[in-house]
């Protein structure tokens, strides 16, 4: 090492001073401080990145899939057929007739609305809590037996690994097996967390013929008979890591012609 | 010595500067490497989100497109007296434009941005550039409608969606009609509906026997196709499968041997989605990819031979060798003139003077006739069901929308203050809904019975 000072000259085998060194150890440090600090700082600012994006991305990714289903709800309205009373495919077993015209035990299928065995699908919905049949399911795996049908639910459950505490998950249930009857013989059940950190969430269903907003939907029931919410509004309140908070509304529709060819497109 | 052992010391203390500089850069660099990282990976999700919207109003704009083109379709066609009148009859009008021509409203495929190819004329290649450049569009996209009518129907085992059948006289009276009025053509298009109802005659051992025929055939070609296939389905016993696709529609049919629903319970309703055979058990994905093509779930009110392909003319006509077949599809889809059939008969003639089986024997002809009837199996000209498949692309962003749409007649729509005429105001098939939801549709004179977006 040279040093810019004219006055000293070094002999062989001469070190640095004391002075030297420890003016040399302390520059050092403040270096090192430095490029420490700014690197720690860089490190917790890319964190706040990666979760600040992982957060908002989970937010968006569940509200697709939701649109997705939603979008692809199921409603045998496009094809049924005019009844025929003098069938040839009648059933020959009055009492089955009677049977599936009159089984509304199912969640997710209402009765049969003709002799064909032709079941409206229903669409079930409160303020924390969607079930309904999709044509959204997509099949993977070869040879699966699986179509385009799935019966899939939405609701909130309790987090065990809550990012804060009294949060909860949002959840969604699917199963290809869409026209079992019994849910609790159902192997092809899947059910995934799709959303955590909820401190709030909220569903509203608008009907367009009254023009007013629901806070529960029954396809069931009289009053909604065969008919599927024109809109559904979920209000979501969500809380991430790092104090992260999002607050928002979306609105869903479906894009099958339910409600005929011009209200769809 | 001494010199070169000072030289040599002065250079090892020099280093220390440079490898602290190295190593600050080196972490620096490491560190903005991955905030970019980070950066970018957010923002190009972000913008995918972007994409993904983009694209779905370009598949549903696409969408639209499709539905004016059908829609379009359909009045010109009405406006050449494609439409029966009262009396049943056409104007005579269709046989001033080939329906080839008139086809081409539909089937022919479009693409945007429009491929400069296509426009030879400088003035509007001009014009559709200034056009894109207007619109704003991102990405392209292309849309297809495809005949639907050109495929077995599986839902026909059932009585509700089963095709009218032709009265035996049917012949005679088109030759009546010839005779006559030599301008008129009649036309094949149901008087009453696309899809009529349900044939008095239908007969449900018939038109399961139909669908086992039909499957049969399909898979006999295919054996004599492919040796490898025929070797790895050469136990396959089809009674069994097309057993399990009839219980699988219709409730009222008891197997013949008893099914395992353990895992996947029968639907015991008619099919909606033709994915819902890969429910069914026995029928394994090579099977699906070849029985699919061949096979729709829309109410077509026959198959029309117009636009059916190789697999369903071999199935349609038993028989038939792989020459005949190129043949017919030569003649049919000629450039030169329009040999469409315009008539069922004109399509019993073409086998009968063509294929060598009927022998150019009218006698052979009518008992291919009969054999259809038997079968279910309507033959028919005019096409009415679509299927509209639209792939929008927006960077990497994909949207696909699918729908099976059915043109109604004029007879189909309901009147408005409740009044009905004397034909059915809905087709068979078709849902009997409220006037409410119904009236979109009925003015349109589109109706989509299948619709998914992916």
């Amino acid at each position: 090492m040279r040093l810019n000072c004219p006055n000293r000259t070094y002999k062989d085998g001469a070190g640095f001073t004391v002075l030297e060194v420890l003016v040399s150890i302390a520059l050092l440090s403040i270096i090192s401080l430095g490029i420490y600090q700014a690197t720690v700082e860089t490190y917790r600012l890319r964190d706040i990145l990666l979760h600040e994006g992982d957060f908002f991305n989970g937010i968006r990714l569940a509200m697709n899939i939701l649109d997705r289903d939603v979008g692809l709800i199921y409603s045998p309205v496009l094809m049924k057929p005019e009844a025929n009373e003098k069938s040839p495919s009648e059933p020959a077993d009055s009492q089955d007739i009677e049977a599936i015209l009159e089984d509304d035990n199912n969640p997710f299928w209402a009765a049969a609305i003709d002799k064909t065995g032709i079941r409206p699908s229903k669409f079930i919905g409160s303020d924390t809590k969607l079930s309904f049949i999709s044509l959204s399911h997509i099949r993977v795996y070869k040879d699966a037996p699986e179509s385009e049908f799935a019966k899939v639910t939405y609701e909130l459950q309790p987090d065990q690994n809550p990012i804060e505490p009294g949060t909860v998950v949002l959840v969604r249930t699917s199963s290809p097996n869409a026209f079992l009857s019994d849910d609790r013989k159902d192997t092809l059940k899947h059910t995934y967390p799709l959303l955590k950190g909820i401190t709030q969430l909220k569903y509203r269903y608008y009907r367009k013929d009254k023009d007013r907003w629901e806070n529960s939907w029954d396809s069931t029931r009289s009053e909604y008979k065969n008919r599927f919410p024109d809109y559904i509004e979920v209000s979501v309140k969500v809380v991430g890591p790092s104090r992260l908070n999002f607050e928002g509304r979306y609105r869903f529709r479906p894009e099958v012609p339910l409600r005929g060819l011009q209200e769809t497109i | 010595m001494d010199f070169k052992k000072r030289s040599n010391k002065k250079k090892d203390e020099s280093g220390i500067a440079l490898f602290m500089v190295v190593a600050a850069m080196t972490v620096l660099s490491v560190l903005v490497t991955e905030f970019t990282y980070v950066a970018q990976v957010n923002q190009r999700i972000a913008y995918d989100g972007l994409d993904q919207v983009k694209a779905l109003y370009l598949a549903k704009s696409a969408f639209k497109l499709s539905l004016l083109r059908l829609k379009a379709y359909k009045q010109i066609k009405d406006l050449f007296g494609g439409s029966p009148k009262k009396d049943g009859k056409s104007s005579g009008l269709n046989l001033l434009v080939p329906r080839s021509v008139l086809d081409k409203i539909w089937n022919f495929p479009f693409i945007y941005p429009i491929p400069g190819i296509m426009v030879t004329d400088p003035g509007q290649k001009e014009q559709i550039n200034a056009f894109q450049t207007a619109s704003g569009l991102d990405g392209n996209f292309s849309s297809v409608i495809q005949s639907e009518s050109n495929k077995y129907n599986l839902n026909m085992i059932l009585a509700p969606f089963a095709p009218k059948l032709e009265p035996e006289s049917e012949e005679g009276e088109d030759k009546e009609d010839d005779k006559n009025d030599e301008i008129v053509v009649e036309d094949e298009t149901p008087k009453t509906s696309p899809s009529p109802s349900p044939s008095p005659t239908f007969s449900v051992e018939a038109a399961r026997k139909s669908l086992q025929d039909y499957l049969n055939q399909i898979l006999e070609n295919k054996f004599q196709n492919d040796e490898d296939f025929a070797e790895e389905y050469r136990d396959l016993r089809l009674d069994e499968l097309v057993d399990n696709i009839i219980a699988w529609a219709d409730r009222s049919y008891e197997p013949r041997s008893p099914i395992n629903e353990e895992l996947i319970p029968l639907k015991r309703a008619p099919f909606y989605s033709l994915s819902e055979l890969r429910m069914i058990d026995k029928l394994d994905d090579n099977l699906f990819n070849l029985f699919a093509p061949s096979l729709t779930v829309s109410a077509t009110p026959g198959i029309n031979v117009n636009t059916i392909e190789t697999t369903v003319l071999g199935a349609l006509v038993p028989g038939i060798n792989k020459e005949e077949s190129d043949e017919f599809f030569k003649h049919r889809d000629s450039e030169i003139e329009d040999n469409s059939f315009k008539k069922p008969e004109d399509f019993f003639n073409y086998l009968r003077d063509n294929i060598a089986i009927f022998n150019r024997d009218d006698k052979e002809i009518g008992r291919y006739k009969d054999d259809l009837r038997k079968k279910n199996i309507r033959i028919i000209t005019d096409e009415s069901n679509f299927r509209i498949i639209v792939e929008a692309r927006v960077n990497q962003a994909v949207k696909r929308i699918e729908a099976a749409v059915t043109l109604l007649g004029d007879e189909e729509k309901p009147e408005k203050n409740g009044s009905k005429t004397s034909a059915p105001t809905v087709p068979p098939h078709l849902p009997v809904v409220d006037e409410e939801t119904f009236t979109p549709a009925a003015k349109t004179g589109l109706k989509i019975t299948f619709m998914r977006v992916l």
